[in-house]
C-alpha cells in the first residue's frame, strides 16, 4: 500500500517534470551546440577577484566581461575596446577615463553601468586577492569613481606604464546582485562581499552563465541569450568544462571523441601521438611564455655570481629545446621574444663546460663541494626531464643535484621566504598583463619577493631604480628604452637559467573553428570565439 | 548479554577510537610543514591578510585549544572551513560523500556477486585446472596496482572498444533524493538515466572490486572445502540429495557466514583504494577530494575525510556484526 | 625449554626431518613452487642487478634524450623511457629498491608491532589495554589513507614513504601477536614453564613467541607484496621516490602519461610489481598450507 503510494507520487512527479520541460524544448529554436573541454587543473574560484591560475581565468573570461579585451582579431595582445568603448588618459598619466558601452546586460537582466565598474575595482582592492597586486601600487578603494552612468574615472597615485593592459583583468561584476546577497564576513559593511553567492552562481555579463559547478570535476556553462555581442549559428551553446588529471585519460577522451578540445599541459610526446590521429588538430604557436629555472640568489652558494654563471654555462640548452620541448625558441632573457619591449641585443649564456669549471674554481669551489636542490611541480613532466638533464649537466662540473617534485601549492608556499625557497625552481611564466613590465618589474623588483615569480630573490639597486623609472615614465619610447636597459642588467646577474619560449600546443577535433592563441593567461579559451561545423 | 546491549556497547567502543583517530590526524595535520593559510590565499597574499585568515580560523590559539574548538564544532556538524574549496568542509562532504558511497557499495556488491560463485566452483572442482586458473586469476586481482588496472581498463573499454565513457559520473538524474545516481534514477523510474549512470560507474566499480572479489573467492573456496570435509555434507550426500542442492542450501550458507566477517574489513580497503581509483576516473567523490585536500595541505579537509572514512569503516563493521547475528543465531554477544 | 631437555644431537635431526616433511608438503602444490621460484628470481635480480643489467648507468643520473621512448629492441629489450634510459636495466635495479623497501618497512613493523603485541597480550592490565586502544585507533582507517596523511606531512622521498607506510603497518602485527598470545597463554607448555618458575619476559619471548613465528612469517611473506603495492600508490600520487630513483611505482607513475602510444614505459614496471606481489602471495599461501595456519590476510591493502 505504502509502496504503491510512493509509486504514484513518483509518477506524478515525472509527469509534472515532463509537462514543465516539454513546452520549453518545443519553443526554443536554437540548435544546441554542446562542447566538451578538458583541463588538467581544477578551477579553484569562479570569483574573478580570486582568479590567478589558468583554469580560474577560463571561468572568468567566459562568465564575465573585462573592461578591455586583447586585440585578438589583429593577433596582438594590445588592449582594445570591450565593455569600455573608448578612453582618455591625462597628460601626466595619472587619470584614466573610460566611456562605458550602453545596453550591456548582466545575467540578472540589469544593465551594466559605471557604478558596477567602480564597485568591482573597490571590491578587488578590499578583498586583496587574485590580481589585486597589479593595482595595489597605484590604486586604493575609492580611486575608481562613476562620473555618470556611462563614464568611469580611475585616479592613480602616480603614472603606471602597464595600467591600460591591466584593464584586461578587470572582470566587471553585478553590484546589485552582490549587495543583495551579502552574508556575514570579514569585510565590515560588505560582509563576505558576495563570496557565498559566488559559490552558487556567477555575477557577470559574459557570453555564458554558470549552470552547474561540481567542484574539482566539472563546470557546465550555458549560453546567455541576451549577450551584448549577439549570437550566430554554429557558436557553442553549452560548455562542459571538465577537469581530468590523468594524461592518458585526457588523450583517450579526445581520441574517442568524448572531448572536443584538450588543454595545453600534455607532454610533447602526447601531442605527437595526437597529431597522428585523423580528425584531431594539434595547433602549435610560438608562445609568449617563459620557461626558466630560478636560482635563489640569497641561498649559498648561489649567492655567488660566479657559481650562478657556472651553472648557466653548464646547462645544455640545445638538448632541452630540441629534444625535451621538441621545438621552442631559446629564451633570450626574462622577456619572451615575441613581447613588444623585448631587448634583442641581450647576450645570453650558452653551453661552455670548460668556462663553467673555470668559473667554479674561481669562486673557490672544488668538484663535490656543492649540492643543490632542484624543485619541479608534480604534474608537469617536462620539468622532471629538465631536472634530469640539469643533474647530468651539473655532474660534469662536479655539482650534485637533488631532484624534488612537489605539488603547485607547496611550491607557492616555499616561495614565501628565501630560506625555504630551494636553490633552483622550474617555472613556466605566462604574461600576466600585456606589457613588458610583467616579466621585468613583476619578477625582479624586490616588492614581489615572496611570490613564486620571484624565487630568485633578486636585488640590484641599479635595476630597481631603472624599473621604477620605467613604470613611472609617460613617454612610450623612453619607457621601452628603460625596460630594455633593465633586461640587459638583469641577464648579466644570472638570476635564472633562461631556457625557452616553448611552443604553445593545444589539441581539438577538426570541426572546431575559430581557435586562436592569444598569449595572455587563459584568453585563448574563450568559447564564444569558437564555432562547431560538423 | 542481549542484542541491544551488545550493539550499544559496540557503539560506545567506537567513541574512544574516533576520539583517538581525531587526535592522531589532528597532530599529523599540525606538524605538516609550511603554512596552509598562505597556500590558500595564493601567491600574492601579504602578511596582513594571512594573519586575518589565521585569526578567522582560530590558528592563532594553542593547539589543544584548537582541538577542543574543532571537536565542539564537529558536534554541531561544523568541520571548519576548507582552504581548498573556500567553503564549509561539511558542505564539501555532503557533495562528495554520496559518490564515494555509491562507488564503494557497488564495488562491494560486485565482489560478492562474482566472488561467491567463483569460489564455490573452485571448491567443488578443487585441484582441477579450473581451480588453479581461478586461483591465479584471483591472485592477479590482488596483485595488480589498482590505478594501473584502472588506466588499462580505460584504454580497453573506452579507447579501443569505445563501449563505456572514460570518466566521471555522468549527468545527475533529474530529481535527486539520496544523491546516489543509480538509486535516484530507479526511484524516479528514469531508466535512461539509470543506464547512463550504470555505464559511468561500471569501470571504476570493477577496477575497485577486483581485489575484494579475489579475497572473497579465496575465502569461499577455503571454507567450502572445509565444510565439505565435515560430516553433514557427507551425510546429506548419502541421503541422496542432488549435489547442487547440497552446495547451495547447506554448504554455502555456512561458508557465507564466514565471508561476512571479512566484508567489514574489505569495505575499509575499498575505501582506501578509492583514493587511487577515483583519481583516474575523475570520479567526484570524497577520496578524490581527500587527495586534493592532502596535496593542498588543507588540514580541515584532511581531518574530516579521515574521520568520515573511519566512521564509515566502523559502521560497516558494526552492521556486519549485526547481520551476522541474524544469519547465525548461535553467535553469543559476549566477547566483542 | 623443550629443546634444552633433549640431548644435544637429537633436536637437530628431528628438526631436519620436520623440515623435510614440510618441504614435501610444500612441493605438492605447483602454484606454491611457482611462487617460490618467482620470489627467488626477484631476489636474484635484486642482488645481481649490476651484473645483469645491460646498461647499469641508466639506473643513475644518466640521460639520453635523443633515444627517448624507443620501443623494445635488441639494444633495449623493454624499450626506453622518456629520458632515453633502458627500462630493463632500471627494472632490475628497481627490484633492489622495491624489495629492500618492503624489507625495511616490515622490519620496522615487526620490531615495533611484535613487542607491543606481546606486552599487551601477556601482561594485559592497564598498559595492555592502552596499547590495544592505540592500535585500534591506527586500525580505524585503511593503511593507505593513514600513509597518505603522513607523507603529506613530510617531504616526499623514498625514506619518508617508508616511514609513512611503516607508521600505518605496525598495528597489524600488534593485533596478530596479541591474538596469538591470548590463545597460547593458556596452553599447557606455557603453564608448565610458569610452574617451573620462568619469569614473564622469558615466557613471552622464549615460549610464546617461537610458537607464533610461523604465523608471523606467513604474514610477512604475504605483506611483502602489499607493501610494494602501497608504495606504488604513493608514487602514483607523487609522494614516493624522487627521480632519478628507479623505483617501480615511480616508473609506472612517470610512464603512465605516455599510454597508450608508448605503452612499454608503464607496462613493464607494472608487470614487475604484479609478478612480485603474485610471487609472494603464492609463496605465502603455500607456507600457510604447510604450517596449517589460519590467518585472515584481509587487512593488507594495496
Amino acid at each position: 500500500m505504502i509502496r504503491q503510494r510512493h509509486l504514484a507520487t513518483a509518477l506524478a512527479a515525472i509527469v509534472a517534470v515532463a509537462l514543465i520541460a516539454l513546452p520549453a524544448s518545443v519553443s526554443s529554436q536554437v540548435r544546441e551546440v554542446p562542447f566538451t573541454h578538458i583541463e588538467q587543473q581544477i578551477i579553484t574560484a569562479i570569483d574573478p577577484a580570486g582568479a590567478v591560475d589558468e583554469s580560474s581565468m577560463h571561468s572568468a573570461i567566459n562568465l564575465y566581461d573585462p573592461l578591455l579585451y586583447p586585440n585578438v582579431e589583429k593577433g596582438t595582445m594590445e588592449p582594445r575596446p570591450h565593455l569600455a568603448e573608448s578612453w582618455t588618459i591625462s597628460p601626466d598619466g595619472k587619470t584614466y577615463t573610460f566611456k562605458i558601452r550602453r545596453g550591456v546586460k548582466f545575467h540578472s537582466g540589469r544593465e551594466m553601468t559605471a557604478e558596477d565598474v567602480a564597485f568591482t575595482m573597490d571590491r578587488v582592492l578590499r578583498i586583496k586577492r587574485g590580481f589585486f597586486w597589479v593595482w595595489a601600487p597605484v590604486l586604493e578603494p575609492g580611486s575608481a569613481k562613476a562620473v555618470d552612468p556611462y563614464t568611469v574615472r580611475f585616479q592613480l597615485k602616480e603614472a603606471y606604464a602597464p595600467f591600460l593592459g591591466t584593464m584586461l583583468l578587470l572582470f566587471v561584476m553585478d553590484k546589485d546582485l552582490i549587495m543583495a546577497n551579502l552574508r556575514p564576513g570579514p569585510h565590515g559593511e560588505f560582509g563576505d562581499y558576495g563570496a557565498s553567492l559566488l559559490e552558487r552562481q556567477d555575477a557577470g555579463s559574459g557570453p555564458y552563465r554558470m549552470e552547474k559547478w561540481e567542484r574539482a570535476t566539472e563546470m557546465v556553462m550555458a549560453r546567455f541569450d541576451a549577450y551584448w555581442r549577439g549570437w550566430k549559428p554554429g557558436q557553442i551553446t553549452k560548455v562542459f568544462y571538465k577537469t581530468v588529471v590523468e594524461e592518458a585519460t585526457v588523450k583517450t577522451l579526445i581520441i574517442s571523441g568524448q572531448a572536443d578540445m584538450v588543454n595545453q599541459w600534455l607532454s610533447p610526446p602526447s601531442f605527437l601521438e595526437l597529431k597522428q590521429v585523423p580528425g584531431i588538430v594539434v595547433k602549435e604557436d610560438p608562445s609568449v611564455q617563459l620557461f626558466h629555472l630560478l636560482m635563489n640568489t640569497k641561498k649559498p652558494p648561489l649567492d655567488n655570481l660566479k657559481v650562478r654563471q657556472a651553472i648557466s654555462h653548464a646547462f645544455n640548452y640545445d638538448i632541452a629545446i630540441q629534444q625535451i620541448f621538441v621545438g621552442a625558441t631559446k629564451a633570450k632573457g626574462p622577456v619572451p621574444v615575441k613581447v613588444p619591449g623585448w631587448n634583442p641585443s641581450i647576450v645570453t649564456f650558452g653551453r661552455n663546460v670548460a668556462r663553467a669549471k673555470q668559473l667554479l674554481s674561481e669562486a673557490g669551489f672544488k668538484p663535490g663541494d656543492i649540492t643543490i636542490e632542484y624543485l619541479w611541480i608534480t604534474g608537469v613532466p617536462m620539468e622532471r626531464l629538465i631536472g634530469l638533464l640539469l643533474k647530468s649537466n651539473l655532474e660534469e662540473i662536479g655539482i650534485k643535484t637533488e631532484i624534488l617534485g612537489e605539488p603547485w601549492g607547496r611550491v607557492v608556499e616555499r616561495a614565501a621566504k628565501a630560506e625555504t625557497t630551494p636553490h633552483i625552481t622550474a617555472i613556466f611564466d605566462t604574461l600576466k598583463y600585456p606589457h613588458v613590465d610583467s616579466h621585468t618589474y613583476g619578477m625582479y623588483h624586490p616588492s614581489c619577493w615572496g611570490t613564486f615569480r620571484c624565487m630568485s630573490f633578486y636585488e640590484n639597486p641599479a635595476v630597481t631604480k631603472v624599473l621604477e623609472q620605467a613604470r613611472r615614465s609617460v613617454d612610450t619610447t623612453e619607457q621601452l628604452k628603460l625596460y630594455k636597459e633593465a633586461q640587459a642588467l638583469i641577464v648579466k646577474d644570472a638570476p635564472s637559467i633562461y631556457i625557452a619560449n616553448p611552443l604553445h600546443r593545444i589539441a581539438f577535433r577538426d570541426y572546431v573553428k575559430g581557435y586562436r592563441y592569444v598569449g595572455l593567461l587563459g584568453f585563448d579559451t574563450a568559447f564564444y570565439d569558437f564555432t562547431v561545423a560538423k | 548479554m542481549g542484542f541491544r546491549t551488545y550493539v550499544l556497547r559496540r557503539i560506545l567502543h567506537m567513541i574512544p577510537v574516533m576520539v583517538g583517530l581525531s587526535i592522531l590526524i589532528f597532530v599529523i595535520s599540525r606538524v605538516m610543514p609550511g603554512d596552509p593559510v598562505r597556500l590558500a590565499l595564493g601567491p600574492e597574499a601579504n602578511i596582513e591578510q594571512i594573519e586575518q585568515l589565521r585569526r578567522l580560523m582560530g590558528l592563532d590559539k594553542p593547539v589543544h585549544m584548537q582541538y577542543i574548538s574543532y571537536v565542539a564544532g564537529v558536534f554541531r556538524g561544523d568541520f571548519g572551513y576548507s582552504l581548498l574549496t573556500r567553503r564549509a568542509v561539511a558542505q564539501d562532504l555532503k557533495d562528495f560523500f554520496p559518490a564515494t558511497f555509491e562507488l564503494t557499495t557497488l564495488a562491494m556488491i560486485l565482489s560478492i556477486l562474482l566472488g561467491v560463485p567463483l569460489g564455490v566452483r573452485a571448491a567443488v572442482r578443487k585441484d582441477s585446472l579450473e581451480d588453479h586458473l581461478n586461483r591465479v586469476v584471483a591472485l592477479a586481482g590482488v596483485a595488480l596496482p589498482r590505478f594501473w588496472l584502472a588506466i588499462l581498463l580505460q584504454l580497453a573499454f573506452a579507447y579501443h572498444l569505445g563501449l563505456l565513457p572514460t570518466i566521471g559520473r555522468g549527468p545527475a538524474p533529474a530529481s535527486q533524493i539520496t544523491g546516489l545516481y543509480l538509486l535516484d534514477s530507479l526511484l524516479t523510474l528514469d531508466f535512461n538515466a539509470f543506464i547512463v549512470s550504470l555505464k559511468h560507474i561500471a569501470m571504476p566499480a570493477f577496477a575497485l572490486s577486483v581485489g575484494t572479489l579475489a579475497q572473497i573467492m579465496r575465502l569461499i573456496r577455503a571454507s567450502m572445502i572445509e565444510e565439505m570435509r565435515r560430516d553433514h555434507a557427507l551425510a546429506a550426500r548419502s541421503y541422496g540429495l542432488p549435489s547442487n542442492l547440497i552446495i547451495y542450501r547447506y554448504l554455502l550458507k555456512n561458508a557465507f557466514t564466514s565471508t561476512l566477517t571479512i566484508i567489514g574489513l574489505s569495505y575499509g580497503f575499498l575505501l582506501g583504494n578509492a583514493f587511487l581509483v577515483e583519481r583516474v576516473f575523475a570520479w567526484p567523490g570524497m577520496a578524490f577530494y581527500g587527495v586534493d585536500t592532502l596535496l593542498a595541505k588543507d588540514f580541515n579537509g584532511v581531518i574530516a575525510v579521515t574521520l568520515v572514512v573511519g566512521v564509515a569503516y566502523a559502521v560497516t563493521n558494526l552492521l556486519v556484526d549485526i547481520l551476522y547475528g541474524f544469519i547465525d543465531p548461535r553467535i553469543r554477544y559476549g566477547e566483542g | 625449554m623443550i629443546a634444552e631437555s633433549h640431548p644435544a644431537g637429537e633436536p637437530t635431526v628431528a628438526r631436519a626431518q620436520e623440515w623435510g616433511k614440510m618441504w614435501f608438503r610444500f612441493r605438492q602444490s605447483s602454484l606454491s613452487v611457482a611462487g617460490l621460484g618467482i620470489v627467488v628470481a626477484i631476489v636474484f635480480c635484486a642482488v645481481f642487478a649490476p651484473v645483469l643489467a645491460p646498461h647499469p648507468r641508466h639506473a643513475g643520473s644518466f640521460v639520453d634524450f635523443e633515444n627517448s621512448l624507443r620501443p623494445p629492441s635488441l639494444k633495449n629489450p623493454l624499450g626506453t623511457d622518456d629520458a632515453g634510459r633502458d627500462i630493463l636495466s632500471r627494472m632490475l635495479f628497481g627490484a633492489r629498491i622495491s624489495v629492500s623497501l618492503s624489507v625495511i618497512v616490515l622490519g620496522i613493523a615487526v620490531a615495533v608491532g611484535i613487542p607491543l603485541g606481546l606486552i599487551a597480550g601477556y601482561w594485559g592490565g592497564r598498559l595492555g589495554d592502552a596499547i590495544m586502544r592505540v592500535t585500534d585507533v591506527f586500525l580505524a582507517v585503511p593503511p593507505i589513507a593513514l600513509a597518505l596523511a603522513v607523507t603529506a606531512a613530510l617531504r616526499p622521498n623514498l625514506t619518508n614513504a617508508m616511514i609513512a607506510i611503516a607508521f600505518a603497518w605496525w598495528p597489524w602485527y600488534t593485533r596478530l601477536v596479541y591474538g596469538q598470545v591470548l590463545s597460547l597463554k593458556e596452553e599447557q607448555f606455557v603453564e608448565a614453564s610458569r610452574g617451573l618458575g620462568a619469569g614473564p619476559l622469558r615466557i613471552a619471548f622464549r615460549e610464546i613467541l617461537p610458537n607464533a613465528w610461523s604465523t608471523i612469517l606467513i604474514k610477512v611473506t604475504l605483506d611483502m607484496g602489499f607493501v610494494i603495492l602501497t608504495a606504488s600508490g604513493l608514487s602514483f600520487l607523487g609522494l614516493g621516490a624522487q627521480p632519478p630513483t628507479a623505483e617501480w611505482g615511480t616508473m609506472i607513475a612517470e610512464g603512465r602519461i605516455y599510454l597508450p602510444g608508448y605503452w612499454w614505459a608503464a607496462t613493464f614496471p607494472g608487470l614487475a610489481i604484479f609478478m612480485t606481489v603474485l610471487g609472494f602471495n603464492l609463496l605465502g599461501d603455500g607456507l600457510r598450507d604447510v604450517f596449517d595456519v589460519h590467518i585472515e590476510q584481509w587487512q593488507a591493502g594495496s
